[in-house]
C-alpha cells in the first residue's frame, strides 16, 4: 500500500551491477559431481521418488535508468529415484506483470543428464518445448517438461529473473515435498537498505553467514553486505491431521524491507509500525473508506434497524441481513474490496471480505462500536506478530463492542450463526483496527460448540429395544450438521447417524427443529424401535450404549507428532443416556464411573454411572476449552482420547434372573 | 450469405426474447416442475449450424429458474470452454427476478476470460466464466453462447435433463445442415419427443422438442441412469478438420480418418530400430517381444499431456518421442505400435473413454465418444492389451481406467468396434490370512498377511510407494477403531503375471477391541473385513441395481485364540446365502482345540431391476449383522 518508486535517485547514481558475489557457489550448472550420478537411493528415506541434491538462490539489486532492480538467480538439481518422481521434471515458473511494472524470466535453461554406456550424456530443452500460459491478465506460467527422463535421472533447472518489484524481496523455501540434501539462500544487501530476516522453522541456531562486504556498484560509493543461510538433510514435509497448513511449519525464510536511506538523503521506512499499518487501512479507499460509507447503505440500514434501539438487535439485524442477502465466492486472499461497493450492493456477492467490509459499514452507521479486524485463514498460516506485513493477512472480520461484551462477526455463510466465526478464521490471534491505534487480540467465537445426546433405551426380554433421542448440535456440529442438509435430507442424515440402530430398525417418529434458523441450536428427535441393536447370547444381553452416538474414536492413533495439534476452538460433547432394564433381567456389569482433569482446565472428561433396580444412568460430560496443544502435550493428549474412548466403549451386561 | 442468415436469426432471437419474458415468472411454472426441485430450466435450446464440412455454428440458450442454494450451485456460476478449434462467437446474460421482470444485462467486461491450470500440462484451452448475481430465491437466469466450432468429428449431444433434482419446462435441438452433409442422429430414452423435418431448398433442419420432465433424485447404486432422460446424439457423415477429410457413417470409415492422421508418423531412428532387434534376439515367440518392447517403453518414456490444436488429435511422430522420452496417451501408443512393427510385430491403436465412469458407446451409432488410447496387440492364441501411458502396469492389463466398454480399433482397413476385457469377481480378489489372539489382559494381537490382485490390488499397490510412516498415517485414518498400536506393516508389489498383484502384512495391537464382563471376554473376530452399512430400507427404488461396477470376492481365514483357561461359549451363527447380488459364506469351526474364523464375500456387478431392491437390502443386512456379531470367550469351570 506504501511502496514508492525512488525515482529521486535516478539523477543521482549511474550504476551498473557487476560480479556482485564473488563468493564460491554451491552449484555450478551443469558440474555434476559423481557422488550426485552414484547416488541410488537416499537412506534416511528409502520411499523417496526423487531428492533436491541442491537448491540455491540469490538475490540482488542493482539500478537501471530511474530505479532499484531486484534480480533473482535459481538453481534446482534433482535425482529422480523412483517412477513416481517423474513429475518432478514438469516445471512450472509462475511470475507477474502489469501495464506498469514487470517481472521478466530473462534466462531459462533445463537438462537432464543420463549415464550411457559409461558416459554422462546431457539433454538439453528446446526453447520451443518453453511454454508460456497466460492464466489471466497479470499472472504467467513459464511451462517446460524436461526429456530423456527415467528412474537416476539427474535433471537441473536454471533462470534468472529481473523484477521491477525491487522491494518486494523472494522468500525462500529450504525444504520441499521431497527430502533435500543441500539448499542455500543468498542475499546481498546493499549498505543504503535496511531488511529484516523472518525465519521459520530453521534448524537450531541457523544464523547467516555475513561475507565481507563487497564492492557492489562500480560506479556508486555504496557498497554491500552478503548474506548466505545454509540447510543440509532436510526431510520432506509432511501433513499431520488438526494443522492449519503444512505451509507454517516449512523451513524457509522471508524478508521484509525495513528502510531506505542514503548519507544525502532522509532516510524512507517501508516497514510498517502496527500503529501506522491501522492509519494507512483506514485511509484506503477499499478498506477504511468502505466502512466509514454510508452511501447505498443508509437506506438499508434504516429499514432494518427501524424501531431497534437495543445494540445487540440492531447488530443482530444487520449481521442477519447481510448474512442472509449476500453470497460469497470462496475467494480469500486480500483483506480488501476488489470491486466498488455499488457493485456489491447490486450483484449482492462478493469476497468473504467485502462482505465484512460492508457489514462493518452497515454497523459503523447504525452507531455501533464496530472495528475490522484482520485475520489470516488457517489455510494461509499464522500472522507474525513482531512486524506488520500486509500480505500475511487475507480476510477481515468484524468485531462490535457493546458495553463490556465482544463480539466478532463473519458474514459469508447463510448457515452460520450470530457468534460463530468460519472454521477457517479460527487461527490464533488477529489485528483489531482502531482509528487511532490497534490490538493484537485471540479471534474467538461468543458462541459454544457443543453436541448434547440425550436417550432413554427402552431395554425388552425380547432383545428389542424402543430408543428415544434427542440430539442438540450448536455452535459447529450445527453448522456441519445444516450443510449435511444442504445436500441430504434429513431422514438420511438421521439413518446415517443411527445406522448401528437402524440395521434392524425402524424410525417410529423423527423431527428436527430450527432447521431453518441458524442462530438457534439444531435439534434432531427420533424414537426408534430396534431389534439388532444387542447382541443375545445364551446368558443375556449386550448393550453398547454408545454404539452409533458418540464421537468415540480416538482421533490421534498416531504414536507421534511433529506440528502442534490445532483444533482451532474448544468443545462440550455431553451424554446423558438411561437405559431401562429389562423385566425378569439383572445387569452383570455395568460402565465404571472416572473423571479425569487437565491441571490447566483445558480437557475435561467425566463419567457418572448411577442405578437402581428398574435403570441405569450414564453421564458422560467433555470439554475441551484449549484450541491448540504443544507438541510436548501430545503423549498426554492421545492418552487422554485413549481413555475417555475407552470408557464410552464399556458395555451394559444383562442376565436372566 | 452464412451473415445474412445469421442476423436474420438473430434478430428474429431479439423478437421473441421481449414477448417471451412475462413467461419467466415463477407463477407459470407448472405445480408438478417444482417437486423435489433445485432448479426448473425454463426453456433450453441447442441450434446447430453445419455450414461446411469443417465449420459450424453452435448455439446453446438456456433459462433457469433458480429455487434455492443447491439450484444456484448448479447454475449461477457457468464455464465456457473454448480452444482453437471451438471459438467463442458471442456470449450474452441477463437475470431476472422471481417475477419475470427484465432486470439486467451482465456487462461483457463481468465475463472473466481465465486459462487452464489442471489437467493437461499443456494445452491451448481457455474458458469464460459467467457469474450472476445472488437474488432472494426464487430468480431466473438467462444466457445464450455462440460457438464457432472446427472440429467437427464432435457433434452435439442434447440434453435437456443435466442434472438430478432439475425439471425441464421446455427444450429444443435444432440441427441444420446442406443436403450433401447429411446428418446422422440416434434418440435415446423413453421420453416421448417430438420430431420435425424441415427442408429448405439445399439444406435441412431436424427438429426435436420436449416439454415438462419432472425432477428426479438419484439413488444408491443407481444403474442404467441414462434411460431416465431423453437424449438425442448425432454424428456428421462427412467432416473436415485442419485440411484432415473424415467420414463417419460407419465404424470402419472413422477407423480410417484416424489411420488417416497417424499416417507416416510411424517413423523410427536406424539405431533404435537396431537397438530393438538386439533387445528381442532370445524371443522365440512374440509374446516375449511384445514383453520386452513394453517394459522397454515402461522404464524409458513417461506420460506428460501436451494438447495444441491438432495435437490434440494426431500423435507426435514416434522419431519426436523416441529422442525426448515422453509424450500424451497418442505418441506413446504410436511409438509403441512403431517399435513392435520394426520387430515384425503386428499392433493396432486402439481408441477409447478412459476413466471408472465407462460412459455408454452405442454400437449402431459412430462417434467420437473417446479421450484416451490403448494398443491391441492380437496375436495367435490370444490378444495382449497395452496401457502404454503407465509405467507399473503389468504387460496385457488394462484396469479399471478402460477395461470392460467398446473401443474403435483402428487399422489400414478401416476401424472396428471392440470390447476390451473385464475383469470380474474371478479375477479382483482379497485374501487375508492370519491370526487374532485374545491375551488375558483384554488386549488383543492380530496380525494378517493378505494378498491382492486384479482391480482390488489398486489400492495395495498405491500403499506400496508409500513410506512406512505414511502407510501407518493412512490405515489410522481408514481404519474404524481406536486405541491400537501398528506394530509392523508393509505393501508390496508382486510377481509378473497379467493381473496386478500385491500383497501386504498388519500387526495390529488392539487395546480395547474386546470387553469384559465377569468371566467373559467379547469381541468380534472380524476386525479388518467389516461391511459397512449404507442403505437407506425405507425408500421406494425406481432406479435398476447395481451393487458394483467390477465384482470382487473377499476371503478371510483367522485363526483364534483364546488365553490359557478360556473356551469358546454359544454358537457363533454359521451364514451361507445366496443373492443375485452375489453370496456370502461365515462359519466359525471348532475342532481339534482350534477355532477358526471362515468368510467368504463375493460381490458381482450383475444389474438387477428395481424391484430387486428387498433382496439387496437383505444380503446387505445379513453381511452387516453378521460382521458384527461377538465371539464370547468364558474361563472354564
Amino acid at each position: 500500500m506504501k511502496k514508492h518508486i525512488l525515482t529521486i535517485m535516478a539523477t543521482l547514481y549511474l550504476l551498473a551491477p557487476h560480479h556482485a558475489m564473488a563468493q564460491t557457489a554451491p552449484i555450478y550448472y551443469g558440474d555434476i559431481k559423481a557422488e550426485e550420478i552414484n547416488l541410488n537411493q537416499y537412506s534416511p528415506d528409502s520411499t523417496a521418488p526423487a531428492v533436491m541434491l541442491c537448491s540455491y538462490a540469490r538475490t540482488y539489486f542493482s539500478f537501471e535508468g530511474a530505479s532499484i532492480k531486484l534480480y533473482y538467480e535459481a538453481i534446482f538439481r534433482i535425482k529422480i529415484l523412483k517412477k513416481e518422481g517423474y513429475s518432478y521434471a514438469n516445471v512450472e515458473i509462475p511470475y507477474y506483470q502489469n501495464k506498469r511494472k514487470r517481472l521478466k524470466i530473462t534466462t531459462l535453461k533445463a537438462h537432464a543428464y543420463n549415464m550411457e554406456n559409461g558416459e554422462l550424456v546431457e539433454t538439453k530443452v528446446e526453447k520451443e518445448d518453453i511454454f508460456d500460459q497466460k492464466l489471466d491478465k497479470n499472472h504467467f506460467l513459464k511451462k517446460f517438461t524436461i526429456p530423456k527422463v527415467k528412474e537416476g535421472t539427474i535433471i537441473e533447472y536454471a533462470y534468472s529473473i529481473k523484477s521491477d518489484y525491487a522491494f518486494d524481496l523472494p522468500g525462500w523455501e529450504f525444504q520441499k515435498k521431497i527430502p533435500v540434501l543441500y539448499s542455500e539462500y543468498r542475499l546481498a544487501i546493499p549498505e543504503f537498505m535496511k531488511i529484516e530476516f523472518l525465519p521459520q522453522c530453521l534448524s537450531a541456531n541457523t544464523k547467516p553467514d555475513t561475507l565481507p562486504w563487497n564492492t557492489f556498484y562500480e560506479l556508486g560509493i555504496y557498497s554491500s553486505r552478503l548474506l548466505k543461510w545454509v540447510q543440509k538433510n532436510i526431510p520432506k514435509i509432511e501433513d499431520e491431521p488438526y494443522i492449519g497448513t503444512t505451509d507454517s511449519y516449512l523451513s524457509r525464510i522471508d524478508f521484509l524491507l525495513r528502510e531506505i536511506s542514503f548519507a544525502d538523503q532522509h532516510s524512507i521506512n517501508y516497514i510498517y509500525s502496527w500503529y501506522q499499518m491501522s492509519v494507512d487501512f483506514w485511509d484506503e479507499e477499499s478498506f477504511g473508506k468502505v466502512i466509514q460509507n454510508k452511501k447505498g447503505i443508509d437506506k438499508i440500514v434504516d429499514r432494518i434497524t427501524t424501531g431497534i434501539t437495543d445494540e445487540q438487535e440492531k447488530m443482530k439485524s444487520i449481521y442477519s441481513y447481510v448474512r442472509d442477502n449476500f453470497r460469497s465466492d470462496d475467494y480469500y486472499g486480500s483483506p480488501i474490496m476488489r470491486q466498488p461497493v455499488k457493485e456489491i450492493l447490486e450483484t449482492k456477492k462478493g469476497t468473504p471480505a467485502e462482505l465484512n467490509l460492508i457489514m462493518l459499514s452497515m454497523l459503523n452507521y447504525a452507531g455501533l462500536n464496530a472495528f475490522p479486524v484482520l485475520i489470516s485463514n488457517r489455510s494461509h498460516g499464522k500472522i507474525i506478530e513482531k512486524f506488520p506485513i500486509v500480505e500475511r493477512f487475507d480476510h477481515v472480520i468484524a468485531c462490535v463492542v457493546i458495553g463490556t461484551d465482544t463480539t466478532m462477526l463473519d458474514a459469508n455463510d447463510p448457515l452460520r450463526p450470530l457468534g460463530l466465526l468460519s472454521e477457517e478464521a479460527m487461527n490464533g490471534k488477529g489485528v483489531l483496527l482502531k482509528d487511532e491505534g490497534y490490538q493484537i487480540l485471540n479471534v474467538k467465537n461468543v458462541l459454544s460448540s457443543a453436541y448434547d445426546v440425550k436417550a432413554v433405551i427402552d431395554v425388552h426380554p425380547d432383545g428389542s429395544i424402543d430408543e428415544q433421542l434427542k440430539i442438540s448440535h450448536q455452535g459447529y456440529p450445527a453448522l456441519e450438521e445444516r450443510h449435511g442438509l444442504q445436500t441430504d435430507k434429513f431422514e438420511t442424515r438421521l439413518s446415517a447417524l443411527l445406522k448401528e440402530e437402524m440395521l434392524e430398525g425402524k424410525l417410529l417418529s423423527s423431527g428436527a427443529e430450527n432447521v431453518n434458523d441458524p442462530d438457534l441450536p439444531l435439534i434432531y428427535n427420533c424414537t426408534l424401535n430396534s431389534k439388532s441393536f444387542l447382541q443375545t447370547n445364551d446368558s443375556g444381553f449386550l448393550l453398547s450404549p454408545f454404539l452409533s452416538l458418540g464421537h468415540i474414536n480416538n482421533p490421534f492413533n498416531a504414536e507421534t507428532r511433529k506440528f502442534p495439534v490445532d483444533f482451532g476452538f474448544g468443545w462440550d460433547e455431553n451424554y446423558d443416556i438411561t437405559i431401562k432394564i429389562p423385566v425378569g433381567y439383572t445387569f452383570t456389569e455395568i460402565p465404571k464411573a472416572q473423571s479425569v482433569q487437565w491441571e490447566d482446565g483445558s480437557l475435561t472428561f467425566k463419567y457418572n454411572i448411577e442405578s437402581d433396580h428398574q435403570q441405569i444412568r450414564l453421564k458422560s460430560y467433555f470439554s475441551n476449552t484449549n484450541p491448540f496443544f504443544q507438541v510436548e502435550d501430545y503423549a498426554r493428549l492421545r492418552a487422554f482420547f485413549a481413555q475417555m474412548s475407552d470408557a464410552l466403549s464399556e458395555q451394559v451386561i444383562f442376565k436372566k434372573q | 450469405m452464412k451473415k445474412t442468415i445469421l442476423i436474420c436469426f438473430l434478430y428474429c432471437y431479439g423478437l421473441g426474447l421481449a414477448t417471451l419474458n412475462a413467461q419467466y415468472s415463477v407463477e407459470s411454472i407448472p405445480i408438478q416442475l417444482m417437486l423435489n426441485s433445485d432448479a426448473v430450466v425454463r426453456e433450453y435450446r441447442t441450434d446447430y449450424e453445419v455450414v461446411d464440412k469443417g465449420k459450424a455454428h453452435y448455439t446453446k440458450h438456456l433459462v433457469v429458474t433458480i429455487l434455492n442454494d443447491k439450484g444456484e450451485e448448479l447454475y449461477s456460476k457457468v464455464y465456457f470452454d473454448y480452444s482453437n478449434l471451438s471459438k467463442i462467437d458471442d456470449l450474452s446474460a441477463r437475470y431476472y427476478d422471481g417475477s419475470g421482470k427484465n432486470k439486467e444485462k451482465i456487462s461483457k467486461s463481468d465475463i472473466l476470460d481465465r486459462g487452464y491450470n489442471t489437467g493437461n500440462f499443456v494445452d491451448d484451452s481457455r474458458f469464460k466464466v459467467l457469474s450472476f448475481p445472488h437474488q432472494n430465491f426464487p430468480y431466473t437466469v438467462e444466457y445464450e453462447i455462440e460457438y464457432i466450432e472446427y472440429a467437427l468429428l464432435n457433434f452435439p449431444k442434447w440434453v435437456p435433463q443435466t442434472y438430478t433434482n432439475v425439471s425441464v419446462q421446455h427444450s429444443e435441438f435444432n440441427i441444420k445442415s446442406p443436403n450433401d452433409l447429411p446428418v446422422r442422429y440416434k434418440v435415446l430414452g423413453k421420453t416421448k419427443l417430438t420430431f420435425e423435418e424441415k427442408a429448405q431448398s439445399n439444406s435441412k433442419t431436424l427438429h426435436w422438442e420436449c416439454s415438462n420432465l419432472g425432477a428426479f433424485e438419484l439413488e444408491p447404486y443407481a444403474a442404467n441412469i441414462l434411460d431416465r432422460v431423453p437424449m438425442v446424439i448425432t454424428g456428421p457423415t462427412f467432416f473436415e478438420m485442419e485440411g484432415y477429410v473424415g467420414c463417419m457413417d460407419s465404424w470402419s470409415n472413422f477407423g480410417l480418418f484416424f489411420n488417416h492422421l497417424n499416417n507416416s508418423r510411424s517413423e523410427l531412428p536406424k539405431e533404435t530400430v537396431e537397438m530393438l532387434h538386439k533387445l528381442v534376439a532370445d524371443c522365440t515367440d512374440d509374446r516375449c517381444k511384445v514383453e520386452k518392447i513394453y517394459t522397454y517403453l515402461q522404464n524409458t518414456t513417461r506420460y506428460v499431456s501436451i494438447q495444441l490444436g491438432i495435437g490434440g488429435y494426431q500423435p507426435t511422430p514416434a522419431e519426436e518421442v523416441d529422442e525426448k522420452k515422453y509424450g500424451d496417451c497418442k505418441g506413446l501408443n504410436n511409438y509403441m505400435e512403431a517399435m513392435l512393427h520394426a520387430v515384425g510385430v503386428n499392433s493396432h491403436y486402439v481408441i477409447v473413454h478412459a476413466g471408472q465412469s465407462n460412459p455408454k458407446v452405442w454400437e449402431d451409432f459412430p462417434a467420437n465418444y473417446f479421450n484416451h488410447i490403448i494398443t491391441c496387440v492380437p496375436l495367435q492364441k490370444d490378444t495382449i492389451w497395452l496401457e502404454c501411458t503407465s509405467q507399473s502396469d503389468p504387460c496385457g492389463y488394462l484396469g479399471d481406467f478402460t477395461c470392460d466398454r467398446n473401443a474403435l480399433l483402428v487399422s489400414p482397413q478401416g476401424g472396428k468396434l471392440i470390447h476390451t476385457p473385464s475383469y470380474n469377481e474371478t479375477v479382483n480378489k482379497l485374501s487375508r490370512k492370519g491370526e487374532i489372539k485374545l491375551l488375558s489382559n483384554g488386549e488383543m494381537d492380530l496380525e494378517v498377511q493378505s494378498t491382492y490382485t486384479g482391480i482390488s490390488e489398486e489400492f495395495a499397490e498405491h500403499l506400496a510407494t508409500l513410506s512406512t510412516d505414511e502407510q501407518k498415517k493412512y490405515l489410522f485414518e481408514i481404519l474404524d477403531m481406536s486405541n491400537y498400536d501398528i506394530k509392523e506393516v508393509y505393501y508390496r508389489k508382486k510377481g509378473k503375471s497379467i493381473i496386478p498383484e500385491a500383497e501386504s502384512k498388519l500387526a495390529l495391537k488392539l487395546r480395547n477391541w474386546s470387553t469384559k464382563g465377569g468371566n467373559r471376554f467379547f469381541f468380534q473376530p472380524n476386525v479388518l473385513s467389516r461391511f459397512t452399512n449404507n442403505l437407506n430400507t425405507d425408500t421406494v427404488r425406481t432406479f435398476d441395481i447395481q451393487l458394483e461396477k467390477y465384482g470382487y470376492t473377499f476371503e478371510d481365514s483367522i485363526l483364534v485364540t483364546l488365553p490359557q483357561g478360556y473356551s469358546l461359549e454359544g454358537k457363533f451363527t454359521p451364514v451361507n446365502i445366496e443373492s443375485p447380488f452375489g453370496s456370502f459364506f461365515v462359519e466359525v469351526t471348532n475342532e481339534n482345540g482350534q477355532i477358526w474364523y471362515h468368510r467368504k464375500l463375493i460381490v458381482n456387478n450383475k444389474i438387477m431391476p428395481p424391484d430387486a431392491y428387498p433382496q439387496l437390502v437383505d444380503f446387505i443386512k445379513t453381511i452387516v449383522k453378521s460382521d458384527k456379531t461377538k465371539l464370547v470367550a468364558v474361563i472354564k469351570a
